[in-house]
């Protein structure tokens, strides 16, 4: 998966704010103040836009939360028998439902991507933090982090947040 | 279950969205104070917050330095002063910074380059205002709030591609002076819309069509920023003392969101809004 920095000018890179543009800020003085972060300051490479006629640059980077998401939505395309041993094909609201998981869950971690033998979408961690979580229906998960003693069965999902155990156990591993 | 996509739209054979699946390239959320706070508080929010963004992946701290630049008629612009001014947490994953936020005296920002769902932006700044909202809300008033999108398209092979693949030359929110099919050109808007009162809207659609040099050569590219901030006009009103609450606040990011995505889809054909499942 590729990652595309900044573009063009109009981008403001994280840590430059222009104080001036603020509506307090604009009392007729000489004095602007831009902010910047000590090292890395994405966007700094970038020239200008197109109509200057100066050329604009962009960057590439894999970040595996955007592969997994992209993996995930990939799932989408597969037909049953994927597996050649006569797995159902995934479901389109289900594997949604888990891009949804999968943003919560990379809030702490990014865990790998794939499917059970049912075409279930299933997230999987192989780090210090061992177990996975797979998406049974759009609305209910299971969750099995065995080292932990960490288990829920058919847990309701609202697609807004995780459980709260599987959370605390997410924070405590982060 | 949903249909399967059998057929790919005809725009999907000259350009991708950013991320195959979804565009946005970044991804920012601001909450602007009426007036600076002093170090002391920021190093207060700094505090507040700190565990839930070291939790979040969020572990590299620095301080964020404030250049002064003087700048008089006829003059270039000098630098007078640099200070400290404010912490960033961040995150670094191969040289780029997916994740950072920001505390500053003026602003707190979070912003991403690793956007996967609404929910899971939300999520994280919930746990972020959960602490830092009642300090701000003993310290100082909420002077605007804004949410702001980039999306990205990229053609997939060289050459002067057709733009009119991805963006709507009837919407109104495209300068249709400016648009060419293979030219670059941008069309930059923004107006305000009065919400309450006490507050108004600014909004931003900032629509480019340019060539972008990368590791794959040359190659035509669409970004559009979307951008939506309400601007509190009374920082005594009761709206600026609703959004000092963390539900208030977030119920109005879910609103600048919805908004967003239909600012969005404002610009796009439909073609490129099937690309990035934003609806026909």
């Amino acid at each position: 998966m590729e990652q595309y920095a900044t573009l063009d000018a109009t981008y403001v890179p994280p840590a430059i704010i222009l104080v001036a543009d603020e509506p307090y800020g604009w009392k007729n003085t000489v004095t602007r103040y831009i902010l910047q972060a000590v090292e890395e300051a994405p966007g700094t490479h970038v020239k200008g836009s197109s109509s200057k006629g100066e050329g604009a640059f962009y960057e590439r980077s894999s970040l595996p939360v955007l592969t997994a998401l992209k993996r995930l939505r990939a799932f989408k395309g597969w037909e049953r028998n994927w597996d050649a041993e006569g797995a159902p094909a995934p479901d389109g609201d289900t594997l949604e439902a888990a891009t949804k998981v999968l943003g919560l869950l990379a809030v702490y971690a990014v865990p790998q991507v794939g499917l059970d033998s049912e075409g279930r979408p299933m997230l999987t961690f192989d780090g210090d933090l061992r177990g996975e979580v797979t998406v049974t229906t759009p609305q209910t998960l299971d969750y099995f982090f065995e080292d932990a003693d960490l288990f829920g069965y058919e847990t309701p999902f609202d697609g807004l947040a995780l459980p709260g155990d599987l959370i605390a156990l997410l924070r405590q591993s982060a | 279950m949903s249909p399967v996509q059998s057929s790919a739209p005809g725009a999907a054979t000259f350009w991708t969205p950013l991320h195959g699946s979804h565009a946005i390239q970044v991804a920012a959320a601001t909450l602007t104070f009426a007036e600076p706070i002093t170090s002391f508080i920021v190093a207060r929010i700094s505090d507040a917050v700190r565990a839930h963004a070291k939790q979040a992946g969020l572990v590299k701290e620095e301080t964020v330095k404030v250049t002064a630049f003087e700048v008089a008629a006829g003059q270039a612009p000098k630098a007078v002063n640099v200070s400290d001014h404010g912490m960033k947490f961040s995150e670094v994953v191969g040289g780029v910074i997916p994740r950072a936020l920001v505390i500053t005296p003026e602003a707190i920002r979070f912003e991403t380059q690793s956007y996967t769902r609404w929910v899971a932006f939300q999520s994280f700044l919930m746990s972020i205002m959960d602490g830092a909202l009642p300090i701000i809300a003993n310290s100082v008033a909420i002077g605007q709030i804004s949410l702001e999108y980039i999306d990205m398209f990229i053609a997939l092979v060289p050459g002067d591609q057709d733009a009119g693949m991805i963006l709507d030359r009837r919407s109104d929110s495209i300068a249709t002076k400016a648009f060419r099919r293979r030219d670059p050109w941008h069309s930059h808007s923004g107006w305000f819309e009065r919400i309450t009162p006490e507050s108004r809207r600014l909004i931003n659609v900032d629509v480019n069509v340019l060539d972008a040099n990368g590791p794959d050569g040359e190659r035509r590219a669409v970004t559009i920023r979307t951008l939506e901030t309400e601007q509190i006009l009374q920082p005594m009103s009761q709206r600026a003392k609703d959004l000092s609450e963390v539900p208030a606040l977030l119920a109005l990011f879910d609103e600048l969101h919805d908004e967003l995505k239909i600012r969005l889809r404002d610009v796009l054909t439909r073609d490129a809004r099937s690309m990035i499942s934003l609806g026909t």
